[in-house]
């Protein structure tokens, strides 16, 4: 997801970086903690997503204010079979509750080369991207899964009411060269996109939506009437057991095996988070592992586009080049974003950074 | 529809794969296996598969006797070389293997490169799920090129299936989709009755959406878009990627090969215990709930009720295992022709 406008400030990576982190320091956040939620925030901006970056830092900063969000304490271990993680986040950021157990995985691969790893109750996660490059630098194949049982705006294939979120599924694996990144919903589209459309009154590129009647509509408003629309599963209406089954399996991995799903939903439910690594050296090593995920990169990077296509890219193509650009020469911040942040700012005394000329 | 007796199909798919030397512990599993997939109306993964089974145990295209080489074995983590053993026999093999093993890691993955036609994904979920487990199934053929990447215009990937089976506090769920926005066995039996797709789903040669399922046979031929067609075929691409990479990637049997058909395909068997996360009451009783709440909540118009994955797939086996199994009608012609040749009976139609 990128979507780049013309009007947008730019601002060194550095700067933003600093500038999140002391937004989150003033809160009474502790300094590591606010420097991981600044990180994966800047890095999906930095990656071009712009809905899921630094978009949500001043919802972050209100709910640490109000106390819907811990700033203090661990996360309770409900589970530890090396292999196998349950966490009770409770309500600690994310951000900070996913790089944690990413990094403990990690340090386990070597003893245990597959780790399935489930937080409930978690701060929101934002993108899955910066979660996946630090994975798959690392040279895992990591699979991340996020649902939040209070949302529901996906109707089942077939049916007319929403019961489950867009449930988001994250992939990625090395190369011998820049990693494979996978950022799906297993929605038609996502939430966030449906928000900004809406706000921008633009019409779908197709009939991803439902009116609160069952019928399909481009219109992103549907989606926020009263009573409000519904999101068709990926597939549309034609195939959308399939996107609705991927949808299921996101709602069995994290809600079904954490417990906390639809069932008696705390109105502080959070994001359930599903993680999993694979170390592929306890497979077919890493060498020939990375040699073939290249292969087939190679192959479907240099076959023939379809008409109306320039070239054929990989997941992560584009937002690991925008990455690159954006450090070099500053993030491209989405205009909304600054305005918001800028009244953070201000309330708590944090110098704002410059944007560069 | 012409109707047999479950276990009379059973003992003759068995008696032709045992004439053919296969043994009579794998030709049993062979055979519960591809009739799975008939009770539950996958019938262009059953028994119409055998024939091309028997033709690979003729053949020895099919390896009969013998077991797996362990390539590698970290105890939640397993590799096999099944150098073309039957994949029926040796998928059931791995599932057990993994269900033993799932007390002491409750995580268990077991890749298997090399092994021959494994039949429906769909038709192995039960083993796990009726025993209050999670499953997860992917398969890729490195030989095989029918999907395009999203946005191009040649095939890359094969349809490339996942499926994922979990138990409910009523009947379990059953997924099993392909990454493709239709799958290669529904797109020749439509190119042989001479129907049209029910969308665009496929590209002619020259890359233009088609809706004629001769395009993807034709010379030069086309090719399959990814689950999300035009619009999101990155999100099926991206599936199919993933398949590709637990699969190909893992296995090392991959694409950077150029391996031809006989050479077997590579499967991700992964089995996950509950109790070593919130319980298995705990997944039961929010699986049962959402299953329940997407069956009750009211359809969109033109839909008659809401299913779950694998309810009518459940709803066929039941009545099938009852009522007799309904052969698709081109599926007992060409299993006579081994039976003659072979020497074993037919089985008799029930009565309608």
């Amino acid at each position: 997801m990128s979507d780049r406008a013309s009007s947008a400030e730019r601002y060194s990576y550095s700067a933003l970086l600093d500038f999140a982190t002391a937004l989150g320091e003033k809160l009474d956040m502790p300094p590591a903690m606010a420097r991981v939620q600044a990180e994966i925030f800047v890095e999906a901006d930095l990656m071009g997503h712009t809905t899921h970056g630094l978009n949500l830092l001043p919802n972050a900063l209100k709910e640490i204010q109000s106390g819907q969000l811990q700033t203090a304490g661990e996360p309770t271990v409900v589970s530890d079979k090396h292999a196998a993680v349950l966490w009770d986040g409770n309500r600690l950021p994310g951000t900070w509750l996913v790089v944690s157990a990413l990094e403990e995985a990690m340090r386990r691969m070597s003893e245990t080369p597959v780790i399935a790893w489930v937080i409930r109750r978690s701060g929101h996660v934002g993108a899955l991207s910066p979660y996946l490059l630090r994975a798959s630098r690392a040279g895992y194949v990591v699979t991340m899964m996020t649902t939040n049982p209070n949302m529901r705006t996906v109707v089942p294939a077939g049916g007319k009411d929403p019961l489950i979120a867009p449930n988001p599924i994250g992939f990625g694996y090395p190369t011998q060269r820049e990693p494979i990144l996978i950022d799906i919903s297993t929605a038609a589209v996502a939430n966030g996109w449906i928000r900004r459309w809406a706000s921008e009154k633009r019409s779908l590129p197709e009939k991803w939506l439902q009116d609160s009647e069952g019928n399909l509509t481009d219109d992103p408003a549907a989606l926020f009437g009263s009573p409000p629309g519904a999101l068709l599963p990926l597939g549309g209406p034609l195939l959308a057991h399939k996107g609705f089954a991927l949808g299921l399996m996101v709602e069995t991995l994290t809600g079904g095996l954490s417990g906390v799903g639809h069932t008696g939903i705390p109105a502080d439910a959070g994001n359930l988070v599903y993680l999993q690594l694979v170390d592929p050296a306890a497979f077919v090593g890493h060498d020939l592992f990375v040699q073939d995920t290249s292969a087939l990169a190679e192959q479907c990077r240099i076959s023939r586009p379809r008409p109306g296509f320039d070239s054929v890219r990989m997941p992560g193509d584009m937002a690991l080049a925008l990455r690159h650009k954006q450090m070099s020469e500053g993030i491209d911040l989405y205009p909304s974003i600054m305005p918001d942040l800028v009244k953070w700012a201000s309330k708590l005394g944090v110098a704002p950074p410059q944007p560069i000329v | 529809m012409t109707r047999f007796d479950y276990s009379a199909l059973h003992d003759f798919a068995t008696n032709l794969a045992v004439k053919l030397k296969l043994p009579g512990d794998r030709a049993e599993i062979q055979s519960d296996v591809l009739l799975e997939a008939d009770l539950m109306g996958h019938t262009t993964h059953g028994l119409a598969l055998l024939p091309g089974l028997l033709g690979g145990l003729e053949s020895s295209a099919i390896r009969v006797s013998g077991e797996p080489e362990v390539l590698s074995d970290k105890g939640s983590a397993v590799m096999w070389d099944a150098d073309r053993l039957p994949g029926t026999w040796l998928m059931t093999r791995a599932i057990r293997e993994a269900r033993a093993r799932l007390t002491q890691h409750p995580v268990m993955t077991i890749v298997i490169k090399r092994i021959t036609h494994i039949a429906a994904l769909g038709a192995y979920l039960r083993q796990a799920t009726d025993h209050g487990l999670i499953i997860l199934i992917m398969n890729s053929d490195p030989s095989m090129r029918t999907v395009t990447p999203a946005g191009g215009a040649q095939p890359q990937l094969a349809a490339n299936p996942l499926a994922f089976g979990y138990p409910t506090n009523g009947d379990p769920i059953l997924i099993d989709i392909s990454s493709s926005a239709v799958a290669n066995g529904w797109v020749r039996r439509w190119a042989a009755e001479g129907k049209h797709l029910p969308g665009q789903w496929l590209l002619d040669a020259q890359g233009n959406p088609t809706d004629d399922p001769n395009a993807l046979f034709g010379n030069p031929r086309g090719a399959m878009l990814p689950l999300g067609g035009l619009d999101m075929g990155h999100k099926g691409f991206a599936l199919g990627l993933i398949v590709e990479v637990m699969t190909a990637g893992l296995s090392g049997l991959g694409r950077a090969d150029g391996l031809s058909g006989d050479a077997g395909t590579p499967v991700f068997i992964q089995l996950i215990d509950p109790a070593a996360f919130a319980g298995g009451e705990a997944l039961k009783r929010e699986a049962g709930w959402l299953a329940d709440a997407c069956r009750a909540t009211s359809p969109r118009p033109g839909v008659s009720k809401v299913r779950m994955p694998g309810d009518t797939a459940l709803a066929s086996r039941k009545a099938q295992l009852k009522d007799g199994v309904a052969l698709y009608p081109t599926i007992m012609p060409e299993l006579k022709k081994w039976a003659d040749k072979l020497g074993v009976s037919i089985p008799g139609q029930l009565a309608a």
